[in-house]
């Protein structure tokens, strides 16, 4: 995690922090508001690609700003990869993809922007690791795609993780 | 993907996204700072990019420099290139609506829930509190859409819906929250289809008898539920 916009210096940072805790409310879940993420994957992200590559530009960039621990970017993450998925399998590329499929496929390059103003938030969104209960929304074969196990467990899997990097700064 | 501390109140905010995602966060900021944020939002996206609010949230009232794109009940708002033109006041209701049928089904539902409840435990105060609220909400909102018919038919029933009403009357309470909400589905539906809302005569009646019903009836209910005598408000309900 690197810090980057900030709150008031030296030791009065802590105290905020544990405020922050205190005051915001970390509820989140995968798949959130189905309706609207259908809305996302089906329209709005087929939109934007179509459009995009029209213009033979192949990047794409999300941000999730109170992502909380993470379940919002990386179900946004899942989603575009599977609609990337999907929109190659009706318009083929003119040359063979690599295998194992990268799940971003080449060009495209997606960069997700998670951000939130709970250290704690952010630090589970990074690691990643998920309770049963919490991926109770993620249906069998986006866990089998997108996750593996870790103990008792879920993990994002390395790839989804790396598909999605970030080159941005500010 | 990457993960960041970020303060939505400063002006540091990741630029160029094709989507941003902010939901269900704008409900703990003050209108202002809401409309600053949006504003922000705007600024971080690309031309043509969607920002994506919560559930129960709407930039309705916040901002013109979106529209607003509405399908199968999920909402978005796509980023608006100008000139900003104040848009036709009717635009407007037509978005406002679409928003209140969406909220409007939700009542429609917890209405029913809460008519099942009553029925297996009819005067649960607590439920009744819940279908008071959702009676009020509905009052509300189909009034400030022009949905006259709708309003003064929740305003009626608010009256009916009290704890005095549903312990001397237990069976007869819970068929009545059922019934208003499948009349309220139906005016919907039609004012959805911009057709005449439907007569909802058999609710008008029930209210009515539910409001003015002769004392013996009310014995007679109690005697039926085995409801015990001195009920809270047994004496303010004779008048």
């Amino acid at each position: 995690m690197r810090i980057t916009a900030c709150s008031p210096a030296g030791k009065d940072r802590s105290e905020l922090a544990l405020l922050l805790e205190n005051l915001t409310v970390n509820e989140t879940s995968f798949f959130r508001n189905r309706p609207q993420l259908d809305l996302l994957q089906k329209s709005v992200l087929e939109e934007i690609l179509r459009r995009k590559q029209e213009r033979r530009d192949y990047t794409l960039r999300v941000w999730s700003a109170g992502c909380s621990a993470g379940q919002e970017p990386y179900t946004v993450a899942i989603l575009i990869c599977d609609a990337l998925a999907y929109y190659y399998l009706r318009n083929p590329l003119p040359f063979e993809m690599p295998s194992p499929k990268p799940l971003i496929p080449p060009p495209w390059k997606v960069e997700i922007v998670a951000s939130d103003i709970s250290y704690t938030s952010l630090r589970t969104g990074q690691e990643g690791l998920y309770t049963e209960q919490q991926m109770e929304p993620v249906d069998y074969t986006c866990r089998l795609r997108y996750f593996e196990k870790a103990g008792d467990k879920y993990k994002v899997k390395p790839q989804l993780r790396s598909s999605c990097s970030s080159t941005f700064t500010i | 993907m990457q993960f960041d501390f970020h303060n939505l109140k400063t002006e540091f905010l990741p630029r160029r996204n094709d989507i941003i995602l902010c939901r269900n966060v704008m409900i703990y900021f003050d209108e202002a700072e809401q409309k600053r944020l949006v504003e922000k939002f705007w600024h971080c996206l690309n031309p043509a990019g969607y920002l994506f609010v919560g559930h129960a949230e709407s930039l309705f009232g916040l901002s013109q420099k979106f529209r607003m794109v509405h399908e199968n009940n999920g909402t978005a708002y796509q980023r608006n290139e100008g000139p900003y033109v104040s848009r036709p006041p009717e635009d407007r209701g037509g978005e406002l609506r679409a928003l209140f049928f969406e909220s409007a089904n939700e009542l429609l539902q917890s209405l029913n829930e809460a008519g099942l409840e009553l029925e297996a435990r009819p005067a649960d105060e607590e439920v009744i509190r819940r279908v008071r609220r959702a009676v009020h909400t509905l009052k509300g909102d189909s009034a400030a859409c022009g949905f006259h018919k709708l309003s003064e038919l929740a305003h009626e029933l608010e009256d009916a819906l009290t704890p005095q009403i549903a312990h001397a009357r237990g069976a007869d309470f819970a068929e009545l929250v059922l019934t208003a909400a499948d009349s309220f589905g139906a005016m919907l539906t039609a004012y959805q289809r911009k057709a005449e809302p439907p007569a909802v005569e058999a609710l008008h009646a029930m209210i009515r008898k539910l409001l003015d019903g002769p004392a013996s009836r009310r014995v007679r209910a109690r005697r039926r539920f085995n409801c015990p005598r001195n009920l809270p408000g047994r004496n303010t309900n004779s008048s």
